[in-house]
């Protein structure tokens, strides 16, 4: 247990709102990394929200008597929420599976994928005006941004989308 | 030929993720930056002004009558996991802005109502209100999260010979699709990509199997960076 009573009650609220945006992002990283399966790291996380709960929250908790408290509790939680969700963005573990559905530059686009060093499927289709091209390209998580980028150059109509994978069986990955 | 640039998404409609654009991008660090602020501000006057500190608008749950206190305790249990579960989904699906929103909100509830029940829990009708509202609080999320369903989702469409016309029904409502051939057990096949409002899944779920019952259809989560048809109604 911490002992909160030795701080002057105006930092009450800062140092509230500091140790609920440190347990909440390492809440929303644990539960971000169980849905992505990794099991280790959310283990580690689990081990530590739930000691740093037990030391720090559960002594903030008896001391929300007054309402500038509640606002940095409420106000720690909820930014915690969205720090979490912003460090694992910025961590960016694991594979994602960008699809380009693009009905001109096909080609264009592929090339400069491979040009970068990414593995490109190239799959022909049918949309509503004619032959375009599906394109399959696997790669990093952080690699993701990079690729939009030189998608979007060659040609900005290009249809995006992005999922995230679990590679089973080998695959081609730029390091 | 190009699609309508009418009818494409418009880029700031990015949902989520890794594609976010500028404005994005300074949100990242407005949340934090705002409620830090306010907590500055709050503790100054507290410092510098003389400001008495308000009381934190609680639940009296001791003068409430007893047969009260286990509906109560249920009904907020329920609403605070409700919130909860709704908001794990929204970090799931990468959203900030409700996310942080969300977990305001349930904090804020948590302590004004929930926090003073825990105290309370040594009657087990009283327990058994908290754990049931837990439990179905937890339904509850769900089940408005996928009410509401935010966001769209590819659907990818198997049919082994009434692809044409899946493919003209689809478009005749102003639903982009892609036509891939594929090979199946017993010949050519069809296979449809569509990127649809989660909403209206059913809709079209339902028009799928009108006319082609044996239709293979999967549906899977994807993040928008850029571009699609934006379906009209």
């Amino acid at each position: 247990m911490l002992d909160l009573l030795a701080i002057h009650p105006a930092f009450m609220p800062l140092v509230i709102f500091f140790l609920r945006v440190t347990d909440m992002s390492l809440d929303t990283l644990r539960v971000l990394f169980v849905i992505r399966g990794r099991r280790p790291l959310a283990w580690i996380l689990g081990f530590f929200q739930s000691a740093l709960w037990v030391v720090a929250i559960t002594s903030v908790l008896s001391n929300l008597d007054n309402l500038f408290n509640l606002v940095g509790y409420a106000g720690g939680f909820a930014t915690g929420n969205v720090v979490g969700m912003l460090i694992e963005e910025r961590l960016a573990i694991g594979f994602s599976h960008i699809r380009i559905i693009s009905s001109r530059r096909g080609s264009a686009i592929a090339e400069s994928i491979r040009q970068a060093g990414h593995a490109v499927t190239e799959i022909p289709a049918r949309g509503k005006d004619g032959t375009v091209s599906v394109l399959n390209c696997s790669v990093k998580r952080r690699q993701v941004r990079a690729v939009q980028k030189s998608i979007a150059e060659i040609d900005p109509d290009a249809f995006v989308t992005v999922e995230d994978i679990r590679p089973l069986h080998r695959g081609y990955w730029r390091g | 030929m190009l699609s309508s640039p009418l009818k494409t998404f418009a880029p700031s409609t990015g949902v989520i993720g890794e594609g976010e654009g500028g404005r994005l991008d300074a949100m990242r660090i407005g949340y934090p930056i705002f409620t830090l602020l306010i907590t500055i501000i709050l503790a100054c006057f507290v410092q510098f002004g003389g400001y008495e500190l308000p009381p934190t608008p609680t639940v009296a749950w001791s003068a409430l009558p007893g047969e009260w206190v286990p509906l109560l305790i249920f009904l907020l249990r329920t609403s605070d996991l409700t919130i909860s579960t709704i908001r794990m989904l929204t970090i799931v699906q990468g959203r900030r802005t409700t996310a942080w929103l969300l977990a305001l909100f349930q904090s804020s509830l948590f302590v004004t109502g929930v926090a003073g029940v825990l105290g309370d829990l040594d009657n087990p009708l009283n327990l058994v209100a908290y754990a049931s509202g837990f439990a179905f609080g937890n339904v509850l999320g769900m089940a408005i999260e996928s009410k509401i369903a935010p966001g769209n989702i590819l659907l990818r469409i198997t049919s082994s010979n009434l692809g044409e016309a899946l493919t003209m029904q689809l478009r005749a409502q102003d639903y982009g699709v892609t036509e891939l051939s594929g090979l199946g057990m017993m010949g050519t096949v069809h296979v449809m990509l569509t990127f649809i409002p989660r909403r209206e899944i059913r809709g079209v779920k339902r028009q799928i199997m009108e006319i082609d019952p044996n239709a293979f259809i999967t549906m899977k989560p994807v993040r928008l960076l850029q571009g699609g048809w934006k379906v009209l109604h």
